[in-house]
C-alpha cells in the first residue's frame, strides 16, 4: 500500500495534472510579483536582497505591507507583527496537513511546509476531494510551480522596475478574487458548507469595514466553527 | 541590518506553515478537531475573495456599477455551473473590464 502511494504521488500524470491546475493561479499573482519586486528596489533594498525577499519569506501580501512599513521607516517589531498576521492563515492549512505531515519525513514535512500558500493548498484541497486521498507529490508540484513564477516576476519587477503604473485599473485584483470564487463556490453544495462561507464572508466584510488587520484568520475561524456546528446539529437530526 | 530583518521575516512565514506540522508540538487532532478543519478552505478562501469584491477603501461598494461587485457575483453564478475553473475567470475577467468601462 505504502510502495503503491509512493509511486503514484511523484507519476507523470500526477505531476502534469498539478503544474496544469496551478499554472492559472501563478499566472495570476505575476503582476504581484513584479510589483513585490520593483516595490523592494523602491524601498531600498539591493537587488539581492529584493530577489532573496521572494525566495525566502515567499509570501506576497505579506512581503508587500512589509515593504510599505519598510518605506515608511516603521519600527522592525510593527514589520514582524504584520508579517506575522497576515501570514497566520497559513497556521490553519497547517493544521489541515498536521495528520499527512507526521507520516512524513522530516525534509519532506519542511518542504511541504515551505511550499505551502494560498494556491497550493486549494487546488491540493480540491484534488483531494476528487480522488480521496492527500497526494504529497501533487502537493510539492503545484506548490514548486507557483514558487518558481512568484520568484521570476519578482526578478522581472527588480529588473524592470515599476513598469505596471497604476494597477488598480488592470483588474489584477479581481483576476485574484475570480479565481478563489471558482476554486471554492462549486464545492459549496451542503448546508454547512455554505453556513461556513456566509458567515465567513459577513466577518470578513465586517472586519474589513474595522481594518482589523486578523480579520482573515478571524473569518476563517467563525466560517470553520459554522460549518462544524451545522454538520454536528444536522448529523443530530437525522 | 536589512538581511537581519529579511531572515526573521522568513522565519515567521515558516513558523506559521509549519508549526501545526510539527511533530514536536503533542497534539493529537481528533474527530471534531478533522470536522472543523474540513471547512478550512471555503472559510478561508472567502474570507480573502469578499473583500475584494464587496468593498473598497475600507468602505462598504455594493453599488450596482461597481465593476468588482458584479463581476464578482456573476463569477459566483458561472462557477455553480461551468465546471472549468479556468473559464469562470477568464468569463469573470471580461465582464470585469466590461463593467470596468461602460459602468
Amino acid at each position: 500500500m505504502t510502495i503503491k502511494s509512493k509511486s503514484e504521488a511523484w507519476s507523470r500524470e500526477v505531476t502534469v495534472r498539478a503544474i496544469r491546475d496551478v499554472l492559472p493561479l501563478a499566472i495570476a499573482v505575476i503582476p504581484w510579483g513584479l510589483l513585490a519586486g520593483s516595490l523592494a528596489i523602491e524601498s531600498g533594498l539591493t537587488p539581492l536582497q529584493a530577489q532573496c525577499m521572494s525566495l525566502l519569506v515567499f509570501a506576497g501580501a505579506a512581503q508587500l505591507a512589509s515593504l510599505n512599513l519598510i518605506q515608511l521607516a516603521s519600527p522592525w517589531i510593527a514589520i514582524f507583527s504584520t508579517t506575522f498576521v497576515i501570514s497566520s492563515r497559513h497556521l490553519l492549512y497547517s493544521a489541515v496537513y498536521r495528520q499527512e505531515a507526521l507520516k512524513l519525513p522530516r525534509l519532506k514535512r519542511y518542504i511541504l511546509a515551505f511550499l505551502l500558500t494560498d494556491e497550493m493548498f486549494i487546488v491540493s484541497e480540491n484534488y483531494r476531494k476528487e480522488t480521496g486521498a492527500f497526494s504529497y507529490g501533487y502537493a510539492v508540484v503545484s506548490g514548486l510551480v507557483f514558487y518558481i513564477v512568484w520568484n521570476i516576476a519578482s526578478f522581472a519587477g527588480i529588473v524592470l522596475g515599476g513598469v505596471l503604473g497604476n494597477t488598480d485599473e488592470l483588474g489584477f485584483e479581481f483576476a485574484v478574487a475570480a479565481i478563489f470564487i471558482a476554486m471554492v463556490m462549486p464545492g459549496v453544495n451542503n448546508i454547512p458548507v455554505l453556513g461556513a462561507v456566509l458567515v465567513s464572508a459577513g466577518v470578513a466584510i465586517v472586519a474589513e469595514l474595522n481594518g482589523l488587520s486578523y480579520g482573515i484568520l478571524l473569518a476563517g475561524l467563525s466560517g470553520m466553527t459554522t460549518g462544524f456546528v451545522l454538520e454536528k446539529w444536522r448529523g443530530k437530526s437525522s | 541590518m536589512m538581511w537581519l530583518l529579511l531572515c526573521t521575516m522568513a522565519l515567521i512565514t515558516f513558523y506559521n506553515r509549519y508549526a501545526l506540522m510539527s511533530p514536536r508540538l503533542k497534539l493529537t487532532l481528533g474527530d471534531n478537531a478533522q470536522l472543523l478543519l474540513k471547512y478550512t478552505a471555503p472559510a478561508v478562501l472567502t474570507g480573502l475573495w469578499v473583500p475584494i469584491v464587496f468593498t473598497e477603501h475600507q468602505q462598504l461598494n455594493v453599488d450596482p456599477t461597481n465593476p468588482y461587485l458584479v463581476a464578482g457575483l456573476v463569477a459566483v453564478v458561472l462557477s455553480r455551473f461551468i465546471k472549468s475553473p479556468l473559464l469562470v475567470v477568464g468569463l469573470g475577467m471580461v465582464v470585469f473590464f466590461a463593467a470596468s468601462w461602460w459602468l
